[in-house]
């Protein structure tokens, strides 16, 4: 075996590699210390990620090897990015991120190394592995006459758009499935259609994320002795939020790492919100013998015992953090909903401090975005925030839309490397080529291939410099005022490989360039932000789901009550039972449903490290739940 | 790990496939020789691999514009290079793991894929090449990485190498590799010397180096130097603060690195002389003892375990070359498992050429690769083994022949060179080799040059030559009749004939080898019989003298023997004979065995050379039809040609002429069958006849060598042509421009 381990006098370098964080409680030591296969479960703020990349930060200092790696999977590219940056810092910590170690997404491990090149050698060109863009070709794809009749059933199906946006190829068999909704017996020439249809998208290269792990299976089934050398390059493979690792996914990095490499996996099992998957019983994160991390640095005993109280698994969470400031439940009677939110700001303007709110973000969050319940608000975030989501392109639109890419650099821009920004560019200048007609975007598949393709069809173009100017002012080149110049920039820059017959006007008119319009980019962004002044200070803070905000740290949380559609419960509601020490029934007896509200309520509360607030409809909270409360330090405000 | 295939497109003399073909080789995981003509390509292939894979000597590896290949005047924009890596082991794998491509058979293989584009020069740029290398099948993966990189360099042995050069000390040598990559190295760079006890001896490599510093730098005359530099010159330097002081080691750092540099691989010296004493031994031997240090390196190394080797008959004389070829032979032999070397060689070599196996050979002909590996050719398995042992320094000129004529006894390998030179079709100047199977009736391993499997022929035309074997009636006065079977002519109808005679071309006809079969009986009959019964009358009566005097004629003899075989000629001729009576009386000595067919085509060869019977066009039309069919297939006519001269260039077959054609003059004379005595007053000086006769028949089965006949500059062309001369080679090129 080659992995390595580390000694207790290695520890010693942790005082320079990591200057502000401390491990020297024994939970964090063992887990420094552990050189063999184990999980590792974690409360919220703990630290996992800071201590994954401590971890890492002493095995990078003693790696011997220069054939063989460390992986480390995540499962966000946000996640990625914050071991990234904190391994970085160090020049030993900096070799982690090139070969031969491994740094990222468990998405992009398995098409790095096994479903990209399985289609390779299969021939298949891809175009964009993305859900959203395999949703909007398929639909695309339905409307042409070939697929008429597939329309017309779907059409008369109960989930007909869900079942055609959703087709995904499973196991090394390339088996059609859907995700929502369910197909329609095989002998169907419904169901042939559908296969069709997969097949025909899979040849514009069109696939969806979990296609590639059906691929990996293939490639697993085509070499399977590749089974025999992945541990050979990789002896030591850490995976950081295993909860969130499906089945698919980690029966995949079992087969190729368990009882190989020595596998360490972080997580914390009581923040898995993905609950209707399949399979889930056969997740085995975490497994016997794990250790547990009971202890947050994140928050004060207050939060930590509130967030303890629904905590699934019923292990308590220590919080180490300072207890600021009492939390505070909102009530709100029924037509008071909307000003929830606002409320909420203004008691973080009069009990946080400048260097509080700045430090860390302040956000508002509800565990469903809309629905339709018949039943009293709030239900979903549209409740308290009616506008909420309007303009804001979806991901899909996102990649196939010339100003998403071109004007939104989101946090690109601020990335050690520019390549997600300039990848986000060629593909915007590949969009507006196709669309233009250029025989030069014929046959090019990929956007990375730009710039060769550019090339060779006219040395002397001006793409590169395009590309460049872009991707630095690519942001303010699209505000309003400045868009006469950027057509006109791009006409200039791209002419040369535009179909001659194509003018300034008509250019100007092409498809790709319509909408949104760039106020609604505007009304976007208001659409998920809210601004309060309050004793002459004003704040402007972020709403969003649950599961967007999963791993954030913030000064001050808001968690907005919603309504469980099936499960004919408020989370927030139900929650309050466990905090306040009262509950009608034992955690572990919630049917499954109302397990998941848990879940995510637990996800939710553990954001904060000053102020948690949780907000619910005065009328769903007894007065006997409301003593109990305010019994355990907690404030209660009413919104009127 | 190996290299699978090599494949190049507009790389030098390689084409795209459509006005030139492609380099598309796939190679053995062990031995790879490449044999062929100069100017082939053979380099070129070596080259491709070079710039793909790039090598372990780190020497820079570029494309220039003239590695573009270039048609007419149309220089291509683009060249690809691919090699293909197969065998893998799994540790290999690992390290490359996201560069490999999945093979259905469960493999992996590592495809390096090299495009390059020249941008020629632009008022503001200068000329140049982009190149960019990518994995996977034409380059659809991810671009290589360090990793493969340094995975995948192969070892280049350079021709013409300066192998004391190469092995002498000095940063990054080859032997502080060899010695630095060995399993025990580890340990060897700590320093046990410890300056307290100076008198202890260290193990370590750097312990001993330390100690060795520590006691020179302890002797006196080394103390004093130091000193007196330090105190009578460096002082005068010095600034106040800062002294200047120095220091005489013998390495700067005791790390290991820099230890291991200083060391030097020589051979020892002879026995004679003290094994300290400095001296220099042949090129060859180190040489020699470069490879072997190269291959020391290749087996024990984690990378990819290739040797190029240009010419490593280089230096060597044959013995060596053997010995050598064994060794590489060994190393890349599949029982070396896990230490296999895989080796490819491009070699001129007869001599190396004979010692390796034929399945290990690729020929290399006019830019076109052709494995010779089992599979690829038209011989069948069992038939390998057989032709290795067959192929001996001489007959394995056939591989680097521009065209082989092979026969069957050293009669045709003696006088065919001869009557070719005269039709002024010269095998030498054409570069046509002749091969002597003998009496072993091989000549269908001819079929080595013919495809298995499609593809291209070998563009290398073969004429094998053999005998029909029907004896004419008229010899029936001096040819016993078998107890059973056919033997004479009327024994055959006319479609049995045509039946053995086609039964023997599909022994060995196919792709550009062409089988001829004599019209009549033999090849000196056949030569009585159509256009040159004097000739083949004066030989063979030359022949019987000297038989009859045990093969030692004295040039007197030679002399008087002609002149009186003119005599006798003269009324030979104006007997009255038919043709076939006629050739029947003339070949009866060497079928009774009163003259060795040998010693008789020495003299035919020598007379023909005269010029007395006739040469160009007008001795080509004297010819039996089957070798005129022959020569029209291997050379290209004489530049002036005459109405009768066939108009098809070499190398393409010519329908194959019917038999009897009117030879002028032949039908008509009457010649008396006895030999006249001998006459006084040959036109012909006697000593310019052949002395090497009784040397022929010892050694039957190989071409003869007449190093005598080339001495004297009228003959030179009249050998057959082993070793093709500057002046020759100039000359062939000439005549392959005027041929098109």
């Amino acid at each position: 075996m080659s992995a390595i381990s580390l000694q207790i006098e290695d520890l010693a370098a942790l005082a320079s590699l990591a200057k502000d964080l401390n491990f020297d409680d024994d939970e964090r030591r063992c887990a420094l210390l552990e050189d063999d296969s184990r999980d590792f479960n974690a409360v919220p703020g703990s630290g996992k990620t800071s201590l994954l990349a401590a971890k890492l930060l002493l095995l990078a200092k003693k790696w011997p090897h220069s054939r063989r790696g460390i992986c480390v999977l995540s499962h966000t590219n946000v996640a990625r990015d914050e071991i990234a940056w904190r391994l970085a810092e160090t020049t030993e910590g900096a070799q982690l991120l090139s070969y031969p170690h491994f740094i990222g997404t468990i998405h992009s491990f398995v098409n790095q190394f096994f479903a990209l090149p399985m289609l390779r050698s299969l021939g298949q060109e891809v175009d964009v592995i993305d859900d959203s863009v395999f949703a909007e070709k398929a639909h695309a794809q339905l409307q042409l006459g070939q697929f008429s009749k597939l329309h017309f059933y779907l059409a008369s199906q109960h989930n007909g758009e869900g079942i055609a946006t959703t087709l995904f190829y499973r196991t090394g068999a390339l088996t059609v499935n859907v995700e929502s909704g369910a197909l329609p017996a095989k002998h169907t020439q419904s169901y042939l259609s559908l296969v069709s249809l997969k097949t025909q998208l899979t040849s514009f290269g069109i696939f969806r994320h979990r296609d590639m792990f059906a691929y990996a299976d293939l490639a697993l089934q085509t070499c399977p002795h590749l089974v025999d050398v992945v541990y050979r390059r990789f002896p030591m493979v850490f995976i950081d939020e295993m909860q969130d690792t499906s089945w698919d996914q980690e029966s995949f990095l079992n087969r190729i790492f368990d009882g190989k490499s020595v596998m360490q996996r972080f997580g914390d099992v009581d923040q898995k919100i993905l609950s209707d998957e399949e399979n889930v019983d056969l997740l085995t994160f975490p497994r016997q013998g794990h250790r547990c991390i009971t202890t947050s640095k994140r928050f004060g005993g207050t939060i930590a015992h509130a967030v303890g109280s629904v905590r699934m698994s019923g292990a308590a969470v220590v919080g180490e953090g300072a207890n600021i400031h009492a939390p505070v439940l909102l009530l709100y009677p029924t037509d008071s909903a909307t000003k929830v939110v606002s409320h909420f700001g203004r008691i973080v303007l009069e009990r946080l401090s400048e260097k509080d709110i700045n430090s860390r973000d302040v956000k508002a969050m509800c565990a469903r975005k809309t629905g339709e319940s018949i039943v009293e608000p709030g239900r979903h975030m549209r409740d308290y925030w009616p506008g909420y989501g309007d303009g804001l392109p979806s991901t899909g639109m996102r990649s196939g839309n010339f100003w998403s890419l071109i004007g939104d650099a989101g946090q690109t821009l601020q990335n050690t490397s520019l390549g997600t920004r300039v990848s986000d560019v060629r593909r915007a200048l590949l969009l507006v080529l196709r669309d233009a007609g250029a025989t030069m975007s014929k046959d090019l598949r990929d956007a990375r291939a730009i710039p060769k393709a550019a090339n060779e069809f006219a040395p002397a173009g001006h793409l590169g410099a395009l590309t460049r100017q872009l991707t630095l002012s690519g942001e303010h080149l699209c505000s309003s005022d400045q868009r006469a110049g950027l057509f006109q920039l791009l006409y200039e820059k791209l002419k040369l490989y535009l179909p001659d017959s194509l003018g300034l006007d008509e250019f100007k008119a092409l498809r790709v360039f319509s909408e949104p319009e760039a106020s609604t980019i505007l009304a976007a962004t208001l659409s998920t932000k809210c601004d309060v002044t309050h004793q002459g200070r004003t704040l402007l803070f972020g709403l969003g789901t649950v599961a967007g905000m999963k791993g954030e740290t913030h000064s001050a949380s808001l968690v907005l009550e919603s309504y469980g559609g099936i499960s004919h419960k408020f989370d927030v509601a139900l929650g309050l039972e466990y905090i306040a020490g009262m509950p009608s029934k034992a955690l572990e007896r919630l049917p499954k449903t109302q397990k998941a509200q848990m879940r995510n309520l637990y996800v939710a509360m553990s954001r904060p490290t000053a102020l948690l607030c949780l907000a619910a409809n005065e009328s769903r909270v007894s007065q006997k739940v409301r003593d109990a409360l305010v019994a355990k330090g907690w404030h209660i405000e009413t919104v009127l | 790990m190996y290299l699978k295939y090599i494949r190049a497109k507009n790389y030098r003399a390689f084409g795209d496939g459509t006005s030139k073909p492609v380099l598309d080789w796939e190679l053995n995981p062990g031995l790879n020789i490449l044999l062929g003509e100069n100017d082939a390509g053979k380099t070129a292939i070596v080259d491709s691999i070079r710039q793909v894979l790039l090598t372990t000597s780190y020497e820079p590896v570029r494309l220039f514009e003239q590695d573009f290949h270039i048609n007419g005047s149309e220089r291509a924009q683009t060249l690809t290079i691919e090699a293909k890596l197969c065998g893998l082991n799994p540790d290999q794998e690992a390290t490359v793991l996201e560069w490999l491509t999945l093979e259905k058979d469960d493999t992996c293989s590592l495809i390096l894929h090299l495009e390059a584009r020249y941008h020629p020069p632009q008022a503001t740029k200068r000329a140049r090449v982009e190149t960019v290398v990518r994995t996977g099948m034409n380059g659809t993966g991810p671009e290589v990485g360090y990793a493969v990189r340094e995975l995948v360099r192969a070892t280049y042995l350079k021709p013409l190498r300066d192998a004391e050069a190469e092995l002498r000390p000095g940063r990054q040598s080859r032997l502080s590799q060899i010695l630095g990559a060995h399993n025990d190295i580890s340990g060897q760079e700590v320093n046990d010397f410890d300056k307290t006890t100076p008198q202890n001896i260290p193990e370590r490599l750097v312990g001993l180096m330390a100690f060795a510093q520590h006691h020179l730098g302890e002797h006196e005359v080394v103390k004093g130097v130091e000193k007196d530099i330090n105190d009578n010159y460096l002082s005068q330097f010095s600034f106040d603060g800062g002294t200047l002081r120095s220091q005489i080691r013998i390495t700067p750092d005791l790390a290991l690195t820099p230890i291991l540099e200083k060391f030097e691989l020589s051979l020892l010296p002879g026995e004679h002389i003290h094994r300290d004493a400095r001296c220099a031994r042949g090129l060859g031997y180190n040489n020699a003892l470069f490879m072997a240090t190269e291959l020391v390196l290749l087996r024990d190394g984690e990378e990819l375990a290739l040797l190029l080797v240009e010419e490593p008959e280089a230096h060597l004389h044959p013995q060596l070359q053997e010995r050598v070829m064994d060794l590489l032979k060994d190393h890349s032999d599949v029982s070396q498992a896990g230490k296999r070397v895989q080796v490819i060689l491009t070699t001129h070599s007869p001599s190396l050429v004979s010692t390796a196996r034929i399945e290990d050979m690729t020929l290399v002909h006019k830019a076109q690769a052709f494995s010779l590996a089992v599979g690829n050719t038209k011989l069948k398995r069992t038939d390998y083994s057989f032709l290795s042992r067959f192929i001996d320094a001489t007959k394995a000129n056939l591989f680097f022949a521009r065209g082989v004529m092979m026969v069957e006894g050293p009669a045709e390998a003696i006088l065919l060179p001869a009557i070719a030179e005269m039709c002024g079709r010269s095998f030498s100047k054409q570069g046509v080799s002749v091969v002597n199977v003998g009496h072993t009736g091989l000549y269908h391993y001819a079929r080595i040059l013919q495809r298995e499997g499609g593809g291209p022929d070998i563009p290398i035309p073969i004429v094998c030559l053999t005998d029909r074997d029907i004896v004419p009636d008229v010899a029936r006065t001096y040819v016993n009749a078998p107890a059973k079977g056919k033997r004479f002519e009327s024994d055959y109808s006319s479609a049995d004939a045509v039946a053995l005679v086609q039964s023997k071309k599909e022994r060995a006809e196919g792709g550009k080898t062409i089988v001829c079969v004599s019209d009549k009986w033999t090849l000196e009959y056949d030569l009585a019989y159509f256009g040159c019964p004097e000739l083949m009358y004066l030989a063979i009566t030359l022949a019987v003298k000297a038989k009859s005097r045990d093969e030692r004629l004295e040039e007197q003899d030679e002399v008087d023997t002609l002149a009186s075989a003119k005599v006798s000629w003269a009324a030979l001729k104006a007997a009255g004979h038919t043709p076939d009576e006629l050739a029947s009386i003339i070949y009866r000595p060497l079928k009774v065995k009163d003259a060795s067919k040998a010693i008789a085509a020495q003299y035919a060869a020598h007379l023909v050379c005269t010029g007395a019977y006739g040469d160009g066009d007008a001795l080509f039309a004297k010819l039996p039809p089957y070798l005129q069919t022959g020569l029209t297939h291997l050379t290209i006519a004489p530049v002036t040609k005459s109405a009768t001269a066939p108009p098809e260039v070499g190398g393409v077959a010519m329908p194959v002429v019917t038999p009897a054609p009117v030879v002028p003059g032949a039908a008509t004379e009457v010649l008396s069958p006895a030999p006249v005595s001998v006459e006084a007053g040959s036109s012909i000086p006697a000593q310019l006849l052949p002395s090497t006769a009784q040397a022929i028949p010892t050694v039957p089965s190989t071409i003869p060598s007449t190093p005598k006949v080339a001495s004297t500059p009228a003959h030179a062309a009249a050998a057959p042509s082993e070793t093709v001369t500057l002046p020759d080679f100039m000359a062939a090129m000439r005549a392959e421009g005027a041929g098109k």
